[in-house]
Protein backbone atom coordinates (compact mmCIF):
# COMPACT_ATOMS: atom_id res chain seq x y z
CA UNK A 1 0.00 0.00 0.00
CA UNK A 2 1.30 3.58 -0.42
CA UNK A 3 3.09 5.29 2.24
CA UNK A 4 1.90 8.75 1.20
CA UNK A 5 0.10 10.52 4.28
CA UNK A 6 -3.46 10.33 4.57
CA UNK A 7 -5.26 12.80 2.64
CA UNK A 8 -6.90 16.58 3.46
CA UNK A 9 -9.85 15.42 2.32
CA UNK A 10 -10.46 12.38 4.24
CA UNK A 11 -9.20 15.01 7.50
CA UNK A 12 -12.21 17.14 6.22
CA UNK A 13 -14.64 14.23 6.14
CA UNK A 14 -14.12 13.02 9.54
CA UNK A 15 -14.08 16.70 10.83
CA UNK A 16 -17.46 17.56 9.01
CA UNK A 17 -18.75 14.49 10.35
CA UNK A 18 -18.15 14.87 13.84
CA UNK A 19 -19.40 19.02 13.24
CA UNK A 20 -22.38 17.27 12.16
CA UNK A 21 -22.64 14.81 14.76
CA UNK A 22 -21.94 17.85 17.38
CA UNK A 23 -24.69 19.64 15.80
CA UNK A 24 -27.11 16.61 15.94
CA UNK A 25 -26.33 16.49 19.90
CA UNK A 26 -26.69 20.34 19.83
CA UNK A 27 -29.46 20.93 18.64
CA UNK A 28 -31.28 18.54 21.17
CA UNK A 29 -29.85 20.86 24.13
CA UNK A 30 -32.76 23.66 22.68
CA UNK A 31 -35.61 20.89 23.26
CA UNK A 32 -34.04 20.39 27.03
CA UNK A 33 -34.72 24.21 27.74
CA UNK A 34 -37.61 24.32 26.10
CA UNK A 35 -38.58 21.68 28.20
CA UNK A 36 -37.25 23.07 31.49
CA UNK A 37 -38.79 26.63 30.29
CA UNK A 38 -42.68 24.89 29.67
CA UNK A 39 -42.42 23.22 33.51
CA UNK A 40 -44.31 26.27 34.96
CA UNK A 41 -46.95 25.56 32.09
CA UNK A 42 -46.93 21.83 32.64
CA UNK A 43 -47.30 22.62 36.34
CA UNK A 44 -50.39 24.89 35.89
CA UNK A 45 -51.92 22.28 33.58
CA UNK A 46 -51.50 19.34 35.65
CA UNK A 47 -53.30 21.45 38.65
CA UNK A 48 -56.23 22.26 35.74
CA UNK A 49 -56.34 18.64 35.06
CA UNK A 50 -56.44 17.89 38.64
CA UNK A 51 -58.93 20.54 39.60
CA UNK A 52 -61.09 19.88 36.83
CA UNK A 53 -61.18 16.38 36.63
CA UNK A 54 -60.27 16.82 32.70
CA UNK A 55 -60.18 13.12 30.72
CA UNK A 56 -58.67 14.29 27.25
CA UNK A 57 -57.10 16.74 25.14
CA UNK A 58 -58.60 19.43 23.48
CA UNK A 59 -57.39 17.83 20.09
CA UNK A 60 -60.46 17.64 17.89
CA UNK A 61 -63.42 19.05 18.59
CA UNK A 62 -65.87 18.11 15.96
CA UNK A 63 -67.79 15.52 17.48
CA UNK A 64 -68.13 13.60 21.34
CA UNK A 65 -66.19 11.00 20.39
CA UNK A 66 -63.23 12.42 18.70
CA UNK A 67 -63.30 14.97 21.20
CA UNK A 68 -63.21 12.60 24.42
CA UNK A 69 -62.18 9.55 23.10
CA UNK A 70 -61.52 8.11 26.30
CA UNK A 71 -64.91 8.32 27.06
CA UNK A 72 -66.50 6.98 24.26
CA UNK A 73 -67.36 3.56 23.49
CA UNK A 74 -66.92 1.33 20.03
CA UNK A 75 -70.11 2.23 18.57
CA UNK A 76 -70.24 5.59 19.45
CA UNK A 77 -68.75 6.74 15.59
CA UNK A 78 -72.32 4.97 14.51
CA UNK A 79 -75.09 5.69 16.43
CA UNK A 80 -76.40 8.13 14.55
CA UNK A 81 -78.95 5.95 13.05
CA UNK A 82 -79.04 1.98 12.07
CA UNK A 83 -75.86 0.87 9.24
CA UNK A 84 -74.67 4.43 10.24
CA UNK A 85 -71.01 4.58 8.97
CA UNK A 86 -68.40 7.19 10.42
CA UNK A 87 -69.21 10.49 8.50
CA UNK A 88 -66.38 12.79 11.02
CA UNK A 89 -62.71 13.78 9.49
CA UNK A 90 -60.94 13.70 12.81
CA UNK A 91 -62.98 9.89 12.78
CA UNK A 92 -60.08 9.14 10.40
CA UNK A 93 -57.47 9.83 12.79
CA UNK A 94 -59.01 8.78 16.22
CA UNK A 95 -58.79 5.09 16.71
CA UNK A 96 -61.35 4.13 19.36
CA UNK A 97 -60.30 3.65 23.09
CA UNK A 98 -57.79 0.97 23.79
CA UNK A 99 -59.93 -0.92 26.32
CA UNK A 100 -63.60 -0.24 24.98
CA UNK A 101 -65.82 -2.88 23.60
CA UNK A 102 -67.51 -5.96 26.37
CA UNK A 103 -65.22 -7.02 28.99
CA UNK A 104 -64.44 -11.14 28.73
CA UNK A 105 -66.23 -12.87 31.66
CA UNK A 106 -64.02 -12.30 35.06
CA UNK A 107 -61.52 -9.64 33.68
CA UNK A 108 -60.44 -7.32 36.13
CA UNK A 109 -61.42 -4.19 34.20
CA UNK A 110 -63.27 -3.84 31.49
CA UNK A 111 -65.10 -1.82 29.13
CA UNK A 112 -68.83 -1.44 28.24
CA UNK A 113 -70.61 -3.90 29.96
CA UNK B 1 -4.14 1.45 12.68
CA UNK B 2 -2.53 3.04 9.69
CA UNK B 3 -3.50 0.46 7.22
CA UNK B 4 -7.11 1.19 8.40
CA UNK B 5 -6.90 4.87 7.31
CA UNK B 6 -4.97 3.88 4.50
CA UNK B 7 -8.48 2.12 3.41
CA UNK B 8 -10.39 4.89 4.71
CA UNK B 9 -8.61 7.50 2.95
CA UNK B 10 -8.91 5.42 -0.55
CA UNK B 11 -12.97 4.90 0.43
CA UNK B 12 -13.10 8.72 0.10
CA UNK B 13 -11.25 8.94 -3.37
CA UNK B 14 -13.58 5.65 -4.49
CA UNK B 15 -16.44 7.93 -3.80
CA UNK B 16 -15.16 11.12 -5.00
CA UNK B 17 -14.78 9.27 -8.40
CA UNK B 18 -18.33 9.51 -8.91
CA UNK B 19 -19.56 12.84 -6.69
CA UNK B 20 -22.93 13.55 -8.75
CA UNK B 21 -23.71 10.13 -7.88
CA UNK B 22 -22.39 10.32 -4.11
CA UNK B 23 -24.23 13.59 -3.68
CA UNK B 24 -27.28 12.18 -4.95
CA UNK B 25 -27.72 9.20 -2.70
CA UNK B 26 -26.75 11.22 0.30
CA UNK B 27 -29.36 14.15 -0.28
CA UNK B 28 -32.29 10.98 -0.71
CA UNK B 29 -31.04 9.13 1.83
CA UNK B 30 -30.89 12.46 4.40
CA UNK B 31 -34.28 12.99 3.38
CA UNK B 32 -35.19 9.97 4.21
CA UNK B 33 -34.43 9.19 7.36
CA UNK B 34 -35.34 12.89 8.24
CA UNK B 35 -38.99 11.96 7.45
CA UNK B 36 -38.71 9.08 9.63
CA UNK B 37 -36.82 11.06 12.31
CA UNK B 38 -39.23 13.68 12.30
CA UNK B 39 -42.58 11.11 12.45
CA UNK B 40 -41.15 9.25 15.37
CA UNK B 41 -39.66 12.20 17.01
CA UNK B 42 -42.85 14.57 16.67
CA UNK B 43 -45.08 11.07 17.76
CA UNK B 44 -43.18 10.98 21.45
CA UNK B 45 -43.02 14.39 22.06
CA UNK B 46 -46.62 14.54 21.93
CA UNK B 47 -47.13 10.83 23.57
CA UNK B 48 -45.04 12.59 26.24
CA UNK B 49 -47.32 15.62 26.21
CA UNK B 50 -50.57 13.67 26.76
CA UNK B 51 -49.09 11.45 29.23
CA UNK B 52 -47.35 14.34 31.27
CA UNK B 53 -50.78 16.18 31.41
CA UNK B 54 -53.70 13.37 32.01
CA UNK B 55 -51.35 11.64 34.42
CA UNK B 56 -53.27 14.18 36.83
CA UNK B 57 -56.69 12.48 35.14
CA UNK B 58 -59.54 11.21 37.09
CA UNK B 59 -58.41 7.27 38.84
CA UNK B 60 -62.03 6.04 37.92
CA UNK B 61 -64.81 7.82 35.65
CA UNK B 62 -68.20 5.86 37.03
CA UNK B 63 -70.49 6.30 33.46
CA UNK B 64 -74.24 5.12 33.40
CA UNK B 65 -75.07 3.34 29.85
CA UNK B 66 -78.33 2.19 28.52
CA UNK B 67 -79.32 0.58 25.30
CA UNK B 68 -75.83 1.48 24.15
CA UNK B 69 -75.76 5.16 24.98
CA UNK B 70 -74.00 7.25 27.97
CA UNK B 71 -77.02 8.14 29.72
CA UNK B 72 -77.11 10.49 32.77
CA UNK B 73 -75.89 8.78 36.50
CA UNK B 74 -78.19 9.36 39.66
CA UNK B 75 -76.12 11.42 42.02
CA UNK B 76 -77.03 9.09 44.99
CA UNK B 77 -74.65 6.44 43.70
CA UNK B 78 -71.80 8.92 44.52
CA UNK B 79 -72.60 8.50 48.64
CA UNK B 80 -72.63 4.37 48.33
CA UNK B 81 -69.59 4.59 46.06
CA UNK B 82 -67.65 6.68 49.05
CA UNK B 83 -68.89 3.89 51.41
CA UNK B 84 -66.53 1.43 49.34
CA UNK B 85 -63.47 0.54 51.18
CA UNK B 86 -60.28 2.37 50.06
CA UNK B 87 -62.17 5.10 48.28
CA UNK B 88 -61.34 8.62 48.44
CA UNK B 89 -62.79 11.71 47.18
CA UNK B 90 -66.13 10.96 44.81
CA UNK B 91 -67.29 13.97 42.65
CA UNK B 92 -70.30 13.64 40.78
CA UNK B 93 -69.56 15.76 37.79
CA UNK B 94 -71.87 17.78 35.29
CA UNK B 95 -70.61 18.41 31.79
CA UNK B 96 -71.88 18.18 28.23
CA UNK B 97 -71.33 18.96 24.49
CA UNK B 98 -72.75 22.04 22.44
CA UNK B 99 -72.97 22.94 18.55
CA UNK B 100 -72.11 26.16 17.91
CA UNK B 101 -73.04 27.01 14.96
CA UNK B 102 -71.33 30.35 14.04
CA UNK B 103 -67.91 28.65 14.63
CA UNK B 104 -69.19 25.34 13.53
CA UNK B 105 -67.61 23.38 16.76
CA UNK B 106 -69.00 21.31 18.99
CA UNK B 107 -67.76 23.36 22.37
CA UNK B 108 -67.48 21.16 25.58
CA UNK B 109 -69.46 22.79 28.54
CA UNK B 110 -68.20 22.00 31.91
CA UNK B 111 -69.53 22.49 35.35
CA UNK B 112 -67.13 24.05 38.06
CA UNK B 113 -67.32 25.99 41.19
CA UNK B 114 -63.93 27.40 40.68
CA UNK B 115 -60.92 27.33 38.35
CA UNK B 116 -57.43 27.19 38.81
CA UNK B 117 -56.11 30.86 38.73
CA UNK B 118 -52.83 29.95 37.34
CA UNK B 119 -54.41 28.92 34.30
CA UNK B 120 -55.98 31.65 33.40
CA UNK B 121 -55.37 35.48 31.68
CA UNK B 122 -57.39 37.77 33.23
CA UNK B 123 -58.16 41.44 31.70
CA UNK B 124 -58.66 44.49 33.66
CA UNK B 125 -62.21 44.52 35.15
CA UNK B 126 -61.95 40.32 35.55
CA UNK B 127 -61.62 38.45 38.37
CA UNK B 128 -59.14 38.41 40.50
CA UNK B 129 -59.79 35.23 42.12
CA UNK B 130 -60.43 31.78 41.32
CA UNK B 131 -64.53 31.56 41.93
CA UNK B 132 -66.78 31.20 39.69
CA UNK B 133 -70.13 32.83 40.24
CA UNK B 134 -73.63 32.81 38.94
CA UNK B 135 -74.00 34.20 35.42
CA UNK B 136 -69.90 34.07 34.61
CA UNK B 137 -68.05 31.63 32.56
CA UNK B 138 -64.25 30.75 31.30
CA UNK B 139 -63.67 30.15 28.05
CA UNK B 140 -60.51 28.96 26.65
CA UNK B 141 -58.72 30.86 24.01
CA UNK B 142 -58.89 29.04 20.67
CA UNK B 143 -63.28 29.98 21.41
CA UNK B 144 -62.31 33.36 23.07
CA UNK B 145 -60.45 34.05 19.49
CA UNK B 146 -62.75 32.36 17.11
CA UNK B 147 -65.47 33.98 18.62
CA UNK B 148 -63.92 37.69 19.51
CA UNK B 149 -64.45 37.26 23.39
CA UNK B 150 -62.82 38.85 25.79
CA UNK B 151 -63.13 39.21 29.31
CA UNK B 152 -65.90 40.95 30.11
CA UNK B 153 -68.13 39.98 26.89
CA UNK B 154 -71.39 38.16 26.96
CA UNK B 155 -71.18 34.51 25.26
CA UNK B 156 -74.84 33.70 24.63
CA UNK B 157 -75.84 30.49 25.39
CA UNK B 158 -78.98 28.40 24.12
CA UNK B 159 -81.12 26.57 27.01
CA UNK B 160 -82.65 22.95 26.80
CA UNK B 161 -85.81 25.26 27.20
CA UNK B 162 -85.26 27.34 24.49
CA UNK B 163 -84.59 30.28 26.56
CA UNK B 164 -81.41 32.43 25.96
CA UNK B 165 -78.45 32.67 28.83
CA UNK B 166 -75.63 35.24 28.25
CA UNK B 167 -73.09 34.29 30.94
CA UNK B 168 -70.56 37.28 31.17
CA UNK B 169 -66.65 36.10 30.20
CA UNK B 170 -64.74 36.25 33.13
CA UNK B 171 -61.96 34.87 32.50
CA UNK B 172 -59.94 33.39 29.57
CA UNK B 173 -57.69 30.53 29.63
CA UNK B 174 -53.93 30.62 28.74
CA UNK B 175 -53.10 29.78 25.48
CA UNK B 176 -50.61 27.47 27.32
CA UNK B 177 -53.16 25.27 28.64
CA UNK B 178 -54.92 25.27 24.66
CA UNK B 179 -54.38 22.07 24.48
CA UNK B 180 -56.81 21.16 27.37
CA UNK B 181 -59.01 24.21 27.29
CA UNK B 182 -58.93 25.29 23.81
CA UNK B 183 -62.61 24.75 22.60
CA UNK B 184 -63.54 24.84 26.85
CA UNK B 185 -66.63 26.64 28.35
CA UNK B 186 -66.65 26.66 32.45
CA UNK B 187 -69.66 27.56 34.52
CA UNK B 188 -70.73 27.32 37.52
CA UNK B 189 -72.47 23.23 38.06
CA UNK B 190 -75.99 24.77 38.70
CA UNK B 191 -75.61 27.03 35.53
CA UNK B 192 -74.76 24.26 33.65
CA UNK B 193 -77.56 22.07 35.23
CA UNK B 194 -80.04 24.80 33.43
CA UNK B 195 -78.47 25.04 30.35
CA UNK B 196 -78.45 21.59 29.76
CA UNK B 197 -82.00 21.15 31.48
CA UNK B 198 -80.28 18.65 33.99
CA UNK B 199 -81.85 17.74 37.11
CA UNK B 200 -80.31 18.19 40.90
CA UNK B 201 -80.34 14.34 41.49
CA UNK B 202 -78.70 13.54 38.32
CA UNK B 203 -75.05 14.06 36.78
CA UNK B 204 -73.25 13.29 34.06
CA UNK B 205 -70.76 11.34 35.45
CA UNK B 206 -68.92 10.32 38.67
CA UNK B 207 -64.89 10.70 39.51
CA UNK B 208 -63.94 8.87 42.11
CA UNK B 209 -59.97 8.61 43.96
CA UNK B 210 -58.65 5.54 45.29
CA UNK B 211 -55.99 6.04 47.44
CA UNK B 212 -53.83 2.94 46.62
CA UNK B 213 -53.46 2.68 43.32
CA UNK B 214 -52.95 -0.96 43.12
CA UNK B 215 -56.52 -1.00 44.16
CA UNK B 216 -57.94 0.78 41.45
CA UNK B 217 -58.83 -2.42 39.51
CA UNK B 218 -60.85 -3.88 42.57
CA UNK B 219 -62.29 -0.71 43.30
CA UNK B 220 -63.63 -0.03 39.64
CA UNK B 221 -64.89 -3.95 39.56
CA UNK B 222 -67.00 -3.70 43.12
CA UNK B 223 -68.83 -0.90 41.20
CA UNK B 224 -69.60 -2.32 37.88
CA UNK B 225 -70.64 -5.41 39.83
CA UNK B 226 -72.80 -3.18 42.48
CA UNK B 227 -74.37 -1.52 39.25
CA UNK B 228 -74.22 -3.60 36.02
CA UNK B 229 -75.45 -0.60 33.72
CA UNK B 230 -72.34 1.25 34.49
CA UNK B 231 -69.06 1.60 32.39
CA UNK B 232 -65.77 2.51 34.74
CA UNK B 233 -63.16 4.29 32.87
CA UNK B 234 -59.07 4.11 34.54
CA UNK B 235 -56.71 6.78 34.62
CA UNK B 236 -54.63 3.70 32.78
CA UNK B 237 -57.71 3.13 30.08
CA UNK B 238 -57.08 6.59 29.37
CA UNK B 239 -53.47 6.96 29.47
CA UNK B 240 -53.59 3.85 26.71
CA UNK B 241 -55.95 5.25 24.91
CA UNK B 242 -54.06 8.48 23.81
CA UNK B 243 -50.58 6.20 23.51
CA UNK B 244 -52.63 4.12 20.89
CA UNK B 245 -54.12 7.65 19.56
CA UNK B 246 -50.74 8.41 18.74
CA UNK B 247 -49.79 5.20 17.47
CA UNK B 248 -52.33 5.12 14.88
CA UNK B 249 -51.82 8.29 13.66
CA UNK B 250 -48.04 7.90 13.33
CA UNK B 251 -49.06 4.36 11.39
CA UNK B 252 -51.16 6.44 8.87
CA UNK B 253 -48.53 8.46 8.11
CA UNK B 254 -46.03 5.60 8.20
CA UNK B 255 -48.10 4.00 5.47
CA UNK B 256 -48.28 7.06 3.69
CA UNK B 257 -44.53 7.17 4.10
CA UNK B 258 -44.16 3.52 2.77
CA UNK B 259 -43.53 5.02 -1.03
CA UNK B 260 -40.42 6.60 -0.06
CA UNK B 261 -39.24 3.39 2.05
CA UNK B 262 -39.82 1.25 -1.18
CA UNK B 263 -37.92 3.75 -2.99
CA UNK B 264 -35.29 3.36 -1.27
CA UNK B 265 -35.54 -0.10 -1.03
CA UNK B 266 -35.41 -0.26 -4.90
CA UNK B 267 -32.47 1.78 -4.70
CA UNK B 268 -30.52 -0.50 -2.06
CA UNK B 269 -31.73 -3.43 -4.22
CA UNK B 270 -30.26 -1.75 -7.19
CA UNK B 271 -26.80 -1.58 -5.13
CA UNK B 272 -27.36 -5.22 -4.39
CA UNK B 273 -27.90 -6.95 -7.41
CA UNK B 274 -24.73 -6.19 -8.65
CA UNK B 275 -22.04 -4.13 -8.95
CA UNK B 276 -21.60 -1.42 -12.34
CA UNK B 277 -18.61 -2.38 -14.60
CA UNK B 278 -15.79 -0.26 -12.77
CA UNK B 279 -16.68 -1.17 -9.47
CA UNK B 280 -15.61 -4.70 -10.66
CA UNK B 281 -12.75 -3.84 -12.12
CA UNK B 282 -11.38 -1.66 -9.63
CA UNK B 283 -11.75 -4.65 -7.24
CA UNK B 284 -9.87 -7.25 -9.80
CA UNK B 285 -6.84 -4.27 -9.85
CA UNK B 286 -6.95 -3.88 -5.96
CA UNK B 287 -6.62 -7.76 -5.80
CA UNK B 288 -3.79 -8.00 -8.39
CA UNK B 289 -2.24 -5.99 -6.90
CA UNK B 290 -2.06 -7.42 -3.50
CA UNK B 291 -5.12 -6.31 -1.57
CA UNK B 292 -6.55 -8.92 0.11
CA UNK B 293 -10.23 -10.03 0.31
CA UNK B 294 -10.65 -8.86 3.55
CA UNK B 295 -9.15 -5.60 2.64
CA UNK B 296 -11.65 -5.23 -0.22
CA UNK B 297 -14.57 -5.41 2.07
CA UNK B 298 -13.41 -3.35 4.72
CA UNK B 299 -13.00 -0.21 1.31
CA UNK B 300 -16.76 -1.29 0.41
CA UNK B 301 -17.41 -1.26 4.71
CA UNK B 302 -16.19 1.97 4.78
CA UNK B 303 -18.02 3.33 1.57
CA UNK B 304 -21.15 2.42 2.69
CA UNK B 305 -20.57 3.38 6.17
CA UNK B 306 -19.07 6.99 5.58
CA UNK B 307 -22.37 7.50 3.26
CA UNK B 308 -25.00 6.17 5.95
CA UNK B 309 -23.47 7.79 8.71
CA UNK B 310 -23.41 11.41 7.08
CA UNK B 311 -26.94 10.78 5.43
CA UNK B 312 -28.63 9.47 9.18
CA UNK B 313 -26.61 12.13 11.14
CA UNK B 314 -27.74 14.86 8.08
CA UNK B 315 -31.29 13.67 8.51
CA UNK B 316 -31.45 13.50 12.33
CA UNK B 317 -30.33 17.21 11.71
CA UNK B 318 -33.25 17.88 9.65
CA UNK B 319 -35.83 16.15 11.68
CA UNK B 320 -34.61 17.72 15.07
CA UNK B 321 -34.93 21.21 12.63
CA UNK B 322 -38.29 20.45 11.69
CA UNK B 323 -39.68 19.46 15.15
CA UNK B 324 -38.16 21.90 17.09
CA UNK B 325 -38.44 24.94 14.88
CA UNK B 326 -40.76 24.36 12.39
CA UNK B 327 -43.31 22.57 15.14
CA UNK B 328 -43.07 19.51 12.61
CA UNK B 329 -45.09 21.39 10.47
CA UNK B 330 -45.27 18.42 8.05
CA UNK B 331 -47.34 16.31 10.52
CA UNK B 332 -49.09 17.97 12.65
CA UNK B 333 -52.04 18.46 10.81
CA UNK B 334 -52.80 14.42 11.03
CA UNK B 335 -50.84 13.77 14.60
CA UNK B 336 -52.23 16.12 16.41
CA UNK B 337 -56.05 15.73 13.95
CA UNK B 338 -58.31 17.72 12.20
CA UNK B 339 -60.23 20.18 13.81
CA UNK B 340 -62.63 23.44 13.97
CA UNK B 341 -60.56 25.01 16.23
CA UNK B 342 -57.27 23.90 16.17
CA UNK B 343 -54.69 24.10 19.85
CA UNK B 344 -51.08 25.19 19.16
CA UNK B 345 -48.93 23.40 21.53
CA UNK B 346 -45.34 23.58 21.14
CA UNK B 347 -43.49 20.33 21.20
CA UNK B 348 -39.74 19.20 22.03
CA UNK B 349 -37.90 17.05 19.96
CA UNK B 350 -35.99 14.83 22.79
CA UNK B 351 -33.69 12.61 20.83
CA UNK B 352 -33.45 9.25 21.98
CA UNK B 353 -31.77 6.09 22.02
CA UNK B 354 -34.96 4.57 20.35
CA UNK B 355 -35.25 7.02 17.57
CA UNK B 356 -31.45 6.74 16.73
CA UNK B 357 -32.01 2.62 16.70
CA UNK B 358 -34.65 2.52 14.45
CA UNK B 359 -33.19 5.01 11.67
CA UNK B 360 -30.77 2.78 11.71
CA UNK B 361 -32.21 -0.22 11.62
CA UNK B 362 -34.34 0.68 8.93
CA UNK B 363 -31.89 2.61 6.46
CA UNK B 364 -28.11 2.19 7.57
CA UNK B 365 -28.05 -1.35 8.19
CA UNK B 366 -29.67 -2.34 4.71
CA UNK B 367 -27.57 0.03 2.69
CA UNK B 368 -24.55 -1.09 4.38
CA UNK B 369 -25.31 -4.48 3.54
CA UNK B 370 -26.26 -3.93 0.10
CA UNK B 371 -22.72 -2.82 -0.40
CA UNK B 372 -21.22 -5.43 1.17
CA UNK B 373 -23.01 -8.01 -0.06
CA UNK B 374 -21.35 -8.10 -4.59
CA UNK B 375 -18.28 -6.55 -3.49
CA UNK B 376 -18.06 -9.95 -1.27
CA UNK B 377 -18.78 -11.79 -4.47
CA UNK B 378 -16.42 -9.65 -6.82
CA UNK B 379 -13.91 -9.62 -3.68
CA UNK B 380 -13.52 -13.56 -3.29
CA UNK B 381 -12.83 -14.27 -7.19
CA UNK B 382 -9.77 -14.83 -8.99
CA UNK B 383 -8.18 -11.10 -9.45
CA UNK B 384 -7.58 -12.58 -13.52
CA UNK B 385 -10.84 -13.42 -13.39
CA UNK B 386 -12.66 -10.40 -12.29
CA UNK B 387 -10.56 -8.56 -14.71
CA UNK B 388 -11.37 -10.60 -17.79
CA UNK B 389 -14.83 -10.79 -17.29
Amino acid sequence: MSTRPVGILTVMTVIVMAVEAAIAIALAVPATARDLGRQQSWSANRNLVRELGLTDLALSCGTSYTRHPSQADLFAPHNEHPAAIEHFPAGSVVQPPADAGPAPPGAPNGGTP
Amino acid sequence: MNRHFRVFDFAIAALRRNPIKTLVVVAVYSLLVGILASLLLYLNACRRESRSLLVESPEIVVQRVRGGRHELIPIDRADVIREIRGVGVVTPRVWGYSFDPPTGATLTFWGADSVPGDSLEFAAGGLDHQGLEHGCCVVGAGLADLRFLGTGDRFPIRRADGTLFAPRVAGVFTAASGLLTNDLVVLPTDDLRRVFGIDDNLCTDITVGVHNPNEVDNVAGKIRERWPDTRTITRAQILRTYDALFDWRGGLWASILLTCVAAFAILVWDKASGLTEEEVRTIGLLKAIGWKSREVMELKLFEGGIVSIFSLVTGIILAEVHVLWFDGFIFDRVIKGWSVMFPSFPVSAALDASTLLICTALTVVPYTTASLIPSWRAAVMDPDTVLRT
